[in-house]
């Protein structure tokens, strides 16, 4: 714009992931009159055409078609739809198959867990948010904790996914679920493989939690970054519990606390409509879930606002502490450090995210001793005729529903998932503004804006489509100011080779 | 002597253009049985497995430019591509995962080439690929072919490796026109 232009103008911003498949989020910034931030929306476009596509398959098929929607998390798309069946077909799986069940999505939090805590949280913690920008990403955290300790992470991985792969047929889309239980018992020998390998993964769980604690709760500056206003917001939070109302991440029921920490409501997740809405924007294709009995009163804070987050800082809001030992205590820390529940801190998701790794851990070893999960019994076979299902599983990265209604012959009438970005979504698109108003003032947009703002949605790891894989790998960001009449008046580009450039 | 080049087929046999890699796959193994194929869903670090043990990679995928009509075959090589970040899984691809495994000492090849063809739509379940971009299916076998050909693929080193790749995208534009093809 001119300058000394008088009239008043409303710019818009745009921050484009210019990535290929999964790179279609998209953030566009509203300036008022003064060149400050008016409003800020984070766009993130679904997968379309779900429901058409699940009409009139065979419901049982869903366990497989649904894992291959995400290449990041199938495993959390074949559990949850494994018990939607269940519920559909109104069948009881046997001890032995709930367990061999948890035992294997406890090999897939822990390994998912690992592998986002060392190379994926690293560059904003590990290595540091002011480290150049040529270090913050996976190369940096070697550098930072060495070559032995990376090959540590992708050892543990290798094994889990041995397990998985023993348990599931093959570790990417396994085919382990089948509605009233899973299709292989497991032998003896895979047992005391799998103990051994679950011993390792609770030391390697330990180890971890001992490395945060030294590179980044031992670092003041860290502290202060997560409990810094910019990444705070007071929101509703949602999360699995078990009886005890400890973190499940496989069964159990869907607990709510409000923003001041009181449970707010507890369901079967048989009841999530009753609990949970959907909003539509015009600006974006995602659908803002919201707590439906609160209302959907815009994007604000409180306890009246719908607004409700989901994913590790939510669960351990949600919950009243994790159900095994060595995670209980790194639990209790974790609150005390950050003032007390609930933690309000869009950062903390990450420290969160190491107790949870522990819990799986412990989780998986506690399971692997237990003498019942060579049990025979692993099938309840279907009798009754299917009508409706519903399955919830605790995804990494959140509640995950999946809901189906049938005809009297298993045909798919009608699939509703509801995955966590969707739960996400509301908290995300505040965070992204509370970080642009931070960062931008008088229409001066600062290049900082660009990891500033990815690291406040970062942290909730958006499924953007939730496709396959990002090729050119890194994740270019394009910043475009629109004048009124949506001309572009200048561009902020970080490219491909992680230059930036102004044109 | 089994071909030291392996040819890594990437996407989504569900997501309309995303199948390109599968059906590019399936067609490589139906004319040349003998070739290193492999197709997968997998993303982000899990396409670690897919990388080890290979001297040499060539991926066919999906890529969404806006910048070429669909159906039009971008070759990239990975050592064009020197830097990387650390975002969310959903955000790590090939080229993290490959400067990973490189970090750690893991056996990944020196470079890797993508043949990536521009897709029109990757996020409608069941959708139809786009014709352009099935059309482009024949190509991207056909350079492939070539490239393994001109490789001497029985002993290729990174020399005549990076010839051969020269000399198959010379080949294969002559045959198809310049135009479906771009060279970055």
């Amino acid at each position: 714009m001119p300058e000394g232009e008088t009239k008043k103008v409303e710019r818009r911003i745009t921050i484009d992931p210019i990535t290929r498949l999964e790179g279609h989020g998209k953030i566009e910034i509203f300036l008022n009159e003064r060149g400050n931030v008016d409003r800020a929306f984070f766009q993130v476009p679904e997968l379309r055409g779900f429901e058409k596509f699940a009409q009139g398959r065979p419901a049982e098929d869903m366990p497989q078609i649904t894992s291959r929607i995400c290449g990041v998390c199938p495993t959390a798309h074949h559990m949850a739809s494994t018990k939607a069946l269940d519920a559909l077909y109104r069948v009881e799986p046997p001890p032995a198959a709930k367990k061999i069940r948890e035992l294997f999505y406890s090999c897939f939090v822990a390994e998912d867990h690992a592998l986002h805590v060392y190379f994926l949280g690293g560059p904003d913690f590990i290595v540091g948010p002011k480290a150049p920008a040529a270090e913050r990403n996976v190369l940096g955290v070697i550098a930072k904790v060495g070559v032995e300790v990376g090959k540590k992470v992708i050892g543990m991985r290798r094994k889990l996914r041995e397990i998985m792969a023993a348990i599931g047929g093959k570790p990417v889309h396994p085919v382990l679920g089948l509605p009233g239980g899973v299709a292989k018992r497991i032998s003896a020998a895979e047992q005391e493989k799998i103990k051994q390998i679950a011993k390792e993964a609770v030391d390697f769980g330990k180890f971890t939690l001992e490395t945060f604690q030294k590179l980044v709760l031992e670092n003041g500056e860290y502290v202060d970054m997560i409990r810094s206003d910019a990444f705070t917001h007071r929101t509703y939070y949602m999360g699995m519990v078990d009886q005890a109302n400890k973190v499940n991440f496989y069964d159990g029921s869907v607990r709510v606390v409000t923003p001041a920490g009181e449970e707010w409501g507890k369901f079967a997740p048989a009841k999530y409509l009753d609990y949970i809405a959907e909003h539509v924007e015009p600006w974006s294709y995602m659908k803002f879930a919201y707590l439906k009995p609160l209302g959907w009163n815009g994007f604000t804070e409180g306890e009246k606002s719908g607004v409700y987050c989901v994913a590790p800082l939510a669960r351990l809001n949600a919950a009243e502490g994790m159900a095994s030992p060595l995670a209980q205590e790194a639990y209790q820390q974790y609150v005390a450090r950050l003032g007390g529940k609930p933690v309000h801190h869009t950062l903390a998701n990450h420290w969160a995210r190491v107790i949870e790794l522990l819990y799986a851990a412990e989780r998986l070893e506690e399971l692997s001793r237990d003498p019942e999960i060579t049990s025979p019994e692993i099938r309840t076979l279907p009798t009754e005729s299917p009508h409706e299902g519903i399955g919830v599983v605790e995804a990494p990265r959140g509640t995950l529903i999946h809901h189906y209604q049938t005809d009297d012959k298993g045909l798919i009438q009608k699939a509703n998932l509801i995955v966590a970005t969707q739960n996400n979504a509301a908290r995300m698109a505040m965070s992204v503004e509370k970080a642009a108003k931070g960062l931008i003032s008088d229409g001066n947009v600062s290049e900082g804006i660009l990891n500033m703002v990815e690291m406040a949605f970062r942290a909730y790891d958006p499924c953007h489509g939730c496709a396959t894989h990002a090729l050119p790998g890194s994740m270019p960001l394009l910043v475009r100011i629109h004048d009124s009449s949506g001309n572009v008046q200048s561009a902020l580009q970080r490219d491909w080779d992680g230059k930036i450039r102004r044109s | 002597m089994p071909s030291p080049i392996r040819i890594l087929c990437l996407g989504n046999e569900l997501l309309a253009d995303d199948a390109f890699g599968l059906v590019a796959a399936e067609e490589l193994r139906r004319r040349f049985p003998q070739m290193d194929v492999v197709f997968t869903t997998d993303s982000g670090f899990h396409l670690l497995d897919n990388l080890l043990e290979a001297k040499f990679i060539c991926v066919i995928d999906c890529i969404q430019t806006d910048r070429v009509p669909p159906g039009t075959l971008y070759v990239l090589r990975s050592s064009d591509m020197k830097s990387t970040y650390g975002p969310s899984p959903h955000y790590v691809g090939l080229l993290e995962t490959l400067y990973l495994a490189r970090e750690l000492l893991l056996n990944v090849p020196k470079d890797v080439i993508i043949l990536a063809v521009e897709a029109a739509d990757c996020l409608t379940l069941g959708g139809e690929m786009h014709h352009e971009v099935k059309s482009t299916v024949a190509l991207v076998v056909d350079l492939v072919a070539e490239i393994v050909h001109n490789s001497k693929p029985t002993d290729a080193h990174d020399d005549d490796f990076a010839e051969g790749l020269r000399q198959a995208i010379a080949t294969v534009s002559a045959r198809w026109g310049s135009e479906r093809l771009v060279v970055v």
